[in-house]
């Protein structure tokens, strides 16, 4: 395989060349090289048909997976987009349940937490796919429907701006429309100050070629968690849509897993999940000092955020050498780390911080035995996160400045239900999680207590919301040639 | 303490299908708008019904059969009192119900029409006690915890909670301190921590658990190894020998894993052709000793321990050959039919409170190898569980509250309710990654089930098309009650604990600092 290699698009493992020109670039890279970016959401006309995508072609291309390039593009559709689109109901049915409904179809807003006011911007999200639903339940409308995204990123902001002209440009020819702009940053800090997209998962699989020093314990997934067509962590092929063959419209797109008669759109692609997560840092950095102060003992603002996020601010872990294992003093990397052997009652690092609730890696087990299974299994429960930050960076954390700023949060996978809804449902959100009662994750779930062991017993401070929904949608982030495939409809 | 997991299943007359429906419904709205104290749905029920702990009522369609009415019933102690309880309250409705079901055939048809004649106001109970379903296994994820006590053991963890957060300085003691401190406090809100509970398992339970398995695994070998008995005490020993040889030679040529060897091992079990190559030499180890002790020592009963060696080896062989020849022929679907708008009424009722519900009803695969194995497979399981499963925790999942298996239709059809913490979702994928094995056993009968090897292998391990398989057998209760909005099977067991640490008069350092840990 190591001939097969392309240049390096990212340190631990990349898309190996047979793929690499099909897949997206933003499967195999966040695109850190390029800091400054912007998220277009597009509204297509009536009709739009697949022909704003050449007008679009003409002027920028969307990046494949073959190394580094500047600028970086990458695209995504939404199920109501593809309608649009004039994609038959047939192909639409293909995708899965949660594309087809959206992430506004009122039982999942309910179980995504969304119906809750005090976590969604006043007034309620923004946008979203507002998706067609023909089984009575409308989802919830959002006053901006997004039909697309198309995610642009630069070296710097003089390069971006021409970048989003260009693209504006030949998209308001076509009669496409952004309806909504999200201009967004790297992000090594997130805007509350903590070290971001530290903790990764590392794909495995045919199509992939892995780095050096990939062989992790805890983080390696089979790359049908992430792309389309390969075999996901059930062991089964990660399923996507398929496309009927018409005799007299020949196609490009390959056969791939699809059965005779059809042609395989999902392949190489994968389903992007994206959030706007509005985050007031003031009243966040007020509250944790308040808080903080009513637990006594001169436990600070910082002392009391690094439990709820559940790393330190810089990005290390919690876990310091009073609760290590003895055979855990061996060197390892920031992120190879279990809780079972060295903090299973999280005295170091809470159970119900946001980092051991988003991946509780062996925390759950309940012996040892166990713990090695139960890493296999909640790694069957792994997103790709690509969000960035969007909103300038505040002058100083604890002043209100009146500023939105906030997460734009990204994920990719390809079982949405079984990864993205799951991390955020029965992990984040769910209130009995890890022996707690009445809990949620206390960084972006609603108000609530958050128990913090201790010694001689917990500590239990309130904590208030300070992350809010403000839109966000599922959308299909196709392979290059399914691009090709959707510019002839 | 006893736990009673029940159900009554009645065929319903399809024209009044809407209008059982309609009645259930309409038990579930008036309990939906009826409150009393706060905030609490279900109060009637509540109140009315102590000893209920999860209750479904559901109208279950299919293609193949009229649609049936199922009443599934967890609760404290015996059916009679919860019978009487439940009458009490909803009797005008039950009997409403009942005559939207058809005239039963056999014993019931007196009690039947002497419940649902016109103004009739004789008792339901009986009706129901006789109708009743018994599962074929079950699971208790709170074994031995009623619900009265419970309900207590809330209050008292809440009002530990309390004191924590309203009294910073206990924060400056010992755990003994601080235990002691909380004692005393308690004591006088409830007094009851100064009486003793009942065991959670009696001593009776506990000898009649082992009794149930030891005597179902004696059964289990006695089965196997009386034919080689039986053809030993008539026939020359060469027979019971010829017959399992060629009997484990038949199995041999058959199994298909010769083709495909590559199936994993399970639970540290070594890999299925291991294990039959293994019970192969068993059957020939028998025929030797049976043969050599008769013709060279002329031991008798050694030959004849032999010849039931060698049978219960050969049996086995066979039977797994057998069903490996009806799994490699056997249809999976692997698009079940699935019916959007059940689906989406099913998605509308669950995550609604802490436990979700779910009810499926499958066909059964003919053939009557399948028939012993199932019902012997449900039968042994739930022995198995009775002794492993006490602690809350089935494998490594400590979700479920109350689940059972039960056969309806005359053994027809396998009927699967589960109260589980948790979404569906999750539900479902605890299983396929921590306990697929247990599960594939119980429902790899089951029709158009995803292809399953040996019973237990393979089978749920298949995530997708499992989880489009278990949706489309399933139904969305018209009427689903727990009586526990907000609490999981850890919760109710981590209560126990505090409880406990609380009954004690006073804790020594390390085990009040344990104990202050479930706080
Ligand atoms: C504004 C909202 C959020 C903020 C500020 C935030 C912040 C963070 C931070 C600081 C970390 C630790 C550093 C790292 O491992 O990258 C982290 C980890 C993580 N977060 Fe979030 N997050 C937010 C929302 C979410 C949401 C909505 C999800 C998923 C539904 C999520 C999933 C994760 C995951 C999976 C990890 C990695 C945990 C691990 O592998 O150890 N986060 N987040």
């Amino acid at each position: 395989m190591s001939e097969t290699e392309v240049p390096r698009v990212s340190d631990r493992w990349k898309v190996a060349k047979e793929y690499a020109a099909d897949v997206q670039g933003l499967i195999a890279s966040p695109f850190a090289d390029l800091p400054e970016a912007a998220s277009l959401f597009l509204s297509l006309p009536e009709n739009a048909g697949g022909s704003w995508l050449h007008a679009l072609r003409q002027v920028i291309a969307v990046t494949p997976a073959l190394g580094l390039t500047d600028p970086s593009i990458a695209l995504a559709f939404t199920c109501s987009g593809l309608r649009q689109m004039g994609m038959d109901e047939a192909a639409l049915g293909s995708f899965s349940r949660e594309f087809r409904e959206g992430m506004h179809q009122i039982d999942r807003s309910r179980r995504l937490g969304d119906d809750d006011k005090t976590t969604s911007i006043p007034g309620g999200p923004v946008w979203g796919g507002n998706t067609f639903d023909p089984y009575g339940k409308q989802a919830t409308k959002t006053p901006v429907t997004v039909h697309a995204v198309l995610l642009l990123y630069a070296k710097d902001i003089s390069s971006l701006n021409g970048l989003i002209a260009k693209a504006e440009h030949a998209l308001s020819e076509a009669g496409v429309i952004v309806s909504h702009r999200v201009d967004i940053q790297v992000t090594e800090r997130e805007h509350f100050g903590f070290a971001d997209g530290v903790s990764q998962p590392i794909l495995y699989g045919p199509a992939i070629v892995s780095g050096p020093g990939t062989e992790s314990k805890w983080h390696r997934i089979p790359a049908g968690e992430v792309i389309i067509g390969q075999t996901n962590a059930h062991g089964d092929l990660a399923a996507g849509p398929i496309v009927a063959e018409v005799p007299e419209k020949p196609t490009m797109l390959g056969v791939g897993n699809a059965p005779p008669g059809y042609r395989d759109l999902g392949r190489n692609g994968s389903y992007l999940v994206i959030r706007e997560l509005q985050q007031d840092v003031a009243g966040f950095w007020n509250h944790m000092d308040t808080e903080a102060a009513a637990l006594g003992g001169g436990l600070t603002g910082e002392w009391l955020a690094e439990r709820v996020v559940g790393r330190k601010i810089d990005g290390t872990g919690l876990l310091p050498e009073t609760v290590l294992h003895p055979d855990s003093s061996v060197a390892r990397t920031v992120n190879e780390f279990g809780y079972f052997n060295e903090d299973k009652d999280g005295l170091s690092c809470p159970l119900g911080s946001h980092v051991r609730r988003s991946n509780p890696r062996d925390g759950l087990a309940r012996t040892q035995d166990e713990a090695h299974a139960l890493v296999h299994s909640v790694n069957s429960h792994r997103i790709l996160r690509c969000g960035r930050k969007f909103g300038p960076p505040p002058a100083d954390p604890r002043q209100q400045d009146g500023v939105a700023r906030g997460l734009l949060f990204m994920c990719l996978n390809t079982d949405i239900a079984r990864q993205f809804e799951f991390v955020q449902e029965t992990w984040l959100l769910n209130p009995g999680f890890a022996t707690q009662a009445d809990e949620v994750d206390p960084l972006m779930g609603p108000k609530g207590r958050m128990s913090i062991p201790a010694c001689p017993f917990r500590h239990r401070p309130k904590i208030e919301t300070f992350v809010k929904f403000a839109g966000g949608e599922y959308f299909f982030l196709p392979s290059l040639s399914a691009i090709d495939y959707l510019a002839t409809l | 303490m006893r736990q009673t997991v029940l159900s009554v299943v009645l065929e319903v007359q399809p024209a009044s299908a809407s209008r059982l429906r309609e009645i259930i419904r309409g038990i579930r709205k008036a309990e939906e708008t009826v409150k009393t104290d706060a905030d609490w749905y279900y109060d009637r029920l509540r109140h009315g019904v102590p000893l209920l702990q999860f209750m479904s009522m559901t109208v279950c369609e299919d293609a193949q059969f009229d649609p049936v009415l199922v009443i599934e019933c967890n609760f404290d102690g015996a059916p009679g009192p919860f019978w009487a309880q439940l009458e009490n309250l909803y009797s005008k409705e039950l009997r409403d119900m009942l005559r939207c079901c058809q005239r039963p055939r056999g014993k019931l048809q007196a009690l039947f029409d002497h419940v649902t004649a016109p103004e009739s106001r004789a008792a339901i109970a009986p009706f129901l006690e006789a109708a009743t379903i018994w599962p074929a296994v079950f699971h208790i994820g709170n074994r031995g915890l009623p619900r009265e006590r419970s309900e207590r053991e809330t209050a008292l963890f809440d009002y530990c909670q309390k004191r924590l957060d309203d009294e910073p300085a206990l924060r400056s003691r010992t755990a003994t301190e601080v235990h002691a401190a909380l004692r005393t406090g308690a004591l006088a809100q409830f007094p009851w921590l100064n009486k003793p509970e009942q065991p959670q398992v009696s001593t009776a339970e506990n000898i009649a658990d082992w009794a149930n398995l030891i005597g179902f695994l004696v059964l289990a070998v006695a089965v196997l190894t009386v034919p080689g008995l039986l053809l030993r005490s008539t026939f020359p020993s060469w027979l019971p020998a010829l017959l399992g040889i060629l009997g484990t030679v038949w199995a041999g040529f058959h199994l298909n894993w010769m083709k495909d060897p590559a199936l994993p091992g399970l639970m540290g079990l070594p890999n299925p052709p291991v294990i039959i190559f293994g019970i192969g030499g068993v059957a020939l180890f028998g025929a030797v000793v049976s043969v050599g002790a008769d013709r060279f020592l002329h031991w008798s009963c050694v030959s004849t321990v032999g010849a039931m060696i060698c049978s219960a080896g050969a049996l086995l062989a066979v039977i797994l050959a057998w069903i490996d020849v009806l799994e490699t022929a056997d249809p999976s679907q692997t698009a079940p039919p699935l019916n959007e708008q059940k689906i989406r009424d099913q998605i509308a009722s669950e995550d609604r409170i802490t436990q979700n519900h779910m009810i499926s009803i499958v066909h059964l695969k003919p053939g009557v190898l399948r028939a012993i194995l199932i019902r012997a497979g449900l039968w042994g399981l739930g022995y198995f569980l009775r002794l492993q499963a006490r602690d809350g925790y089935l494998a490594s999942m400590r979700t479920i509250h109350f689940a059972h298996w039960a056969f309806v239709s005359n053994g027809s059809r396998l009927m699967f309710h589960s109260n589980f913490d948790g979404t569906w979702e999750s539900y479902l994928d605890d299983f396929i990654e921590k306990a697929h094995a247990g599960l594939t056993l119980a429902w790899s009968s089951g029709v158009g089930f995803p292809p399953a090897r040996f019973l237990a292998f393979e089978g749920a391990t298949h995530g997708l098309a499992f989880k489009n398989w278990a949706r489309h057998s399933m139904t969305a209760s018209q009427f689903w009650f727990s009586a526990y909005r907000d609490l999981t099977v850890n919760q109710i067991e981590r209560q126990v604990l505090v409880a406990d640490g609380l009954r004690t008069p006073t804790l020594p350092e390390v085990k009040a600092a344990d104990w202050a840990r479930r706080l």
